[in-house]
């Protein structure tokens, strides 16, 4: 199982170098684009939750497909000016639960993660 | 006193003989200083270790690239071992390979910042009023 992996500063400037970073690390990946615009989300998620260092870690699962997550330290360092949604704004998770096939978090060791799984499309044979 | 200024002496030689190592009656003689190796002739073509950083020459190209704005540095062993360190803004950005750092720094566009050209503050504002007007006033 291959993974690469970046880390950067939880800030909203970097929401866009982590877009181009990902699609760099998925040359031959059918669907990179979809899966840079999930880290994205999980991304601009983290920064209104945590300041902090976010780790961004792809894995190439067996079957092809991909593997995205973004780890932050939310709670170790929490973002303390909690932002309210407007009424009516869209969820940006949900664009990852409409692109992705399996989406899910998990904490540990006071850091939280959220990850996503996106499979290849699937060759018409 | 005849005897101190033989003992002194005594005691210096003792001190000699056993710092350069005297042969002690009984013991066996130590062994003699192994004889020169043969010269190993060194081979026809030099090789030389690898480079500790991988894609050294890429990472040498960010580098040059990105020097103005960051400092790269590489640290063997660390998950994210290619590190780049903002040298205005202040902020550290890492990866696993050299080749998606390059583009992390490449895409990063630090925010703009509005320069507080005008005060915020009445009291502050008035101040700067007066002086301004006595500046204008310099001058005519």
């Amino acid at each position: 199982m291959e993974h690469a992996s970046m880390t950067v500063p939880a800030i909203a400037a970097m929401a866009p170098a982590v877009r181009r970073g990902v699609i760099g690390m998925l040359d031959g990946f059918d669907r990179r684009h979809d899966v840079a615009l999930i880290a994205v989300e999980l991304v601009v998620s983290a920064i209104r939750a945590a300041v902090g260092d976010l780790v961004v870690r792809v894995c190439h699962l067996d079957g092809g497909a991909v593997r995205i997550e973004v780890r932050d330290q939310r709670g170790r360092q929490p973002q303390t000016s909690p932002a309210e949604p407007e009424d009516g704004a869209p969820d940006p998770l949900a664009v990852v639960s409409a692109l992705a096939d399996r989406v899910g978090s998990s904490r540990r060791g006071g850091d939280c993660i959220t990850w996503a799984v996106v499979a290849p499309t699937p060759t018409a044979s | 006193m005849r005897f101190l200024y033989l003992l002194v002496p005594a005691v210096l030689l003792r001190l000699a003989m056993s710092a350069v190592g005297r042969h002690i009656p009984g013991t066996p003689p130590p062994p003699a200083p192994a004889a020169p190796s043969p010269v190993v002739p060194l081979p026809a073509e030099q090789t030389y270790g690898a480079s500790p950083v991988p894609e050294y020459i890429r990472f040498c190209e960010a580098d040059v690239r990105h020097r103005a704005r960051w400092r790269l540095t590489y640290g063997p062993g660390a998950l994210v071992p290619f590190r780049a360190y903002h040298l205005v803004e202040g902020v550290t950005v890492a990866a696993s390979d050299v080749r998606i750092l390059d583009v992390l720094l490449s895409q990063y566009e630090p925010p703009s910042r509005v320069r507080p050209y005008v005060p915020e503050d009445d009291a502050e504002r008035e101040a700067e009023r007066c002086l301004l007007a006595e500046a204008a006033r310099g001058v005519a």
